[in-house]
């Protein structure tokens, strides 16, 4: 790391649209982007987060200073994150896991998947088009058939014993 | 009609076609949906291949295949014939496996009342996760109801080379995390995997037959989280783990202590004590120490204090009066509380009162009943 010195270091990000947010360096690393970026000695100025906007950076900042808070204890750091994540509507929940894979932030993106895959657990196909504004462009014949080669998770296995 | 399954390049094309919507969940590259979809349980994330071309093949690049059967078995209505559920869920695995196409994966999980009659079955189904480098394996085959007397599946001898070849024949380095619930294995296949697991961090044994007791020839300096439960049959335990931060015991409920139990109980407390060198800790890292089934008696007792005494960092200590049911479900037997045995739960109380006058300040105290 470039300082390990006493005194905690402090980085400052900047977003897409050109807010400036400061950050501890300690909690910034759990970015491993912004992490070889401090490693290669680059992160002197100000680091540039192209693919970021300030809103969302904000919110990422407040989880890197939570989850850093927390001592190894991985049962905690799951309640934070969920925590953290309950509140989120879908769009932040999209801008969020967009910026943990850009800032390569394993456990964030994981997290938000988990977040985004519950509210799809258990809907219909239907339900998931419409919320997520999805456009079906399969044609009829297509999805029928789409969904006749799973049949067998749709309604169990009973019909696919003679293969 | 249209590309057959693994023909990948038509993610990137439909992506460049379909209008996406800024607003919609289109916006997010493939990789971050495979992700989202990993996260469902297979069955639903097989069923987003329906939502649009985009989402057809997704599943099938899955990084965690969570195979969780088990609750047909408890939340059916209907009555259901264990052994034609059982085949019905094998069939149901072996067909998604075929169709899976990622070289590797992170998670592999199967949670079904299975039994030896299932071992082929598992045995590829352990082959295939070990082949694609898988990280976490949990087969949790607990049992759906109580008193099944069919055999419990028996996990391949890692020491038979035979055996060995065929279900592991690249490796197991991958793992990092290992669980068999209702699993007979031995001693010598847990110490295979101790030995040939570097990054090895979770073990987590419940309910084998087979292990009578378990040591470990070196330290298991990566192991982070040890859990083990048995029915009566593990005698001793012998380990040194340095760095654990987590050891849950699952004991056994002593409706009736009979000598057996308590000769059961002494000989794993004395083979665990593994007398340490004069002002050497052991568990160093260790800060939650959770003790099932605690009754009071005195190897609930010594296990506490042995704990105490070597875990500077311990910060929380869990006693429950209740013992884990071995289902999948993880469902708690009713305590010895509610069962109504004062006698009983007179000796667990006092045995947390005498644990309680021995903990240092920092060092918190939870009780559930």
């Amino acid at each position: 790391m470039a300082a390990e010195t006493g005194t905690p270091t402090t980085l400052t990000l900047k977003s897409n649209d050109d807010e400036l947010f400061s950050v501890a360096e300690s909690a910034a690393i759990l970015s491993v982007t912004i992490r070889n970026m401090v490693e290669d000695g680059c992160a002197g100025g100000v680091i540039p987060l192209d693919n970021v906007d300030g809103k969302t950076l904000a919110s990422v900042i407040t989880y890197m200073n939570g989850i850093s808070a927390i001592p190894a204890d991985e049962e905690k750091k799951k309640s934070y994150r969920d925590k953290f994540l309950s509140d989120k509507d879908f769009e932040t929940l999209a801008d969020m896991v967009l910026a943990a894979n850009y800032l390569n932030m394993s456990c964030l993106m994981d997290a938000v998947s988990a977040k985004i895959a519950q509210v799809m657990e258990k809907k219909s196909v239907g339900w998931v088009r419409r919320k997520f504004g999805i456009e079906n462009d399969y044609t009829p014949e297509e999805e029928a058939a789409v969904k006749e080669e799973h049949k067998w998770t749709f309604e169990g296995v009973e019909t696919d014993d003679d293969n | 009609m249209f590309p057959k399954s693994h023909d990948f390049s038509v993610f990137n094309r439909n992506w460049v076609n379909s209008k996406c919507t800024q607003d919609s969940i289109n916006r997010l590259p493939d990789e971050l949906l495979i992700s989202i979809v990993s996260h469902l349980p297979v069955k639903e994330a097989i069923k987003t291949s329906v939502i649009a071309r985009r989402w057809r093949y997704f599943w099938k690049c899955s990084s965690i295949l969570d195979f969780d059967g088990s609750k047909v078995l408890f939340e059916s209505d209907e009555p259901i014939w264990l052994r034609d559920e059982r085949r019905k869920f094998a069939t149901t695995v072996n067909k998604v496996l075929d169709l899976h196409s990622l070289p590797t994966i992170e998670q592999f999980r199967i949670a079904f009342d299975l039994d030896q009659s299932n071992a082929d079955d598992i045995g590829k189904w352990l082959q295939f996760a070990f082949a694609k480098r898988v990280k976490r394996l949990e087969l949790n085959l607990a049992e759906s109801y109580i008193g099944r007397l069919d055999k419990q599946y028996s996990f391949p001898n890692m020491c038979d080379t035979i055996e060995r070849l065929r279900i592991l024949p690249s490796g197991c380095e991958s793992l990092v995390a290992l669980c068999l619930i209702d699993v007979d294995v031995t001693e010598e296949t847990l110490e295979f995997f101790v030995s040939n697991c570097p990054l090895l961090e979770e073990l987590r044994v419940r309910y084998s037959n087979y292990l009578k007791k378990f040591a470990a020839s070196s330290p298991l300096v990566r192991l982070k989280r040890f859990e083990i439960a048995s029915r009566g049959t593990c005698k001793s335990v012998e380990i040194c783990t340095p760095n654990l931060l987590s050891f849950a015991f699952y004991g056994i409920l002593r409706v009736s202590i009979n000598l057996k139990n308590l000769n059961w109980s002494e000989t794993l407390i004395k083979r665990r004590i593994y007398v340490p060198a004069k002002g050497h800790i052991r568990h160093q890292c260790l800060e939650v120490l959770e003790i099932q089934g605690f009754a009071g008696a005195d190897i609930d007792a010594e296990l506490a204090l042995y704990v105490i005494e070597n875990a500077p960092s311990l910060k929380r200590i869990i006693i429950d009066f209740r013992r884990q049911k071995p289902d999948v479900m993880g469902k708690l037997e009713i305590g010895i509380a509610r069962a109504g045995n004062h006698t009983q739960m007179a000796m667990a109380t006092e045995g947390v009162l005498m644990l309680k006058s021995k903990l240092s300040a920092g060092v918190e105290l939870i009780i559930n009943q």
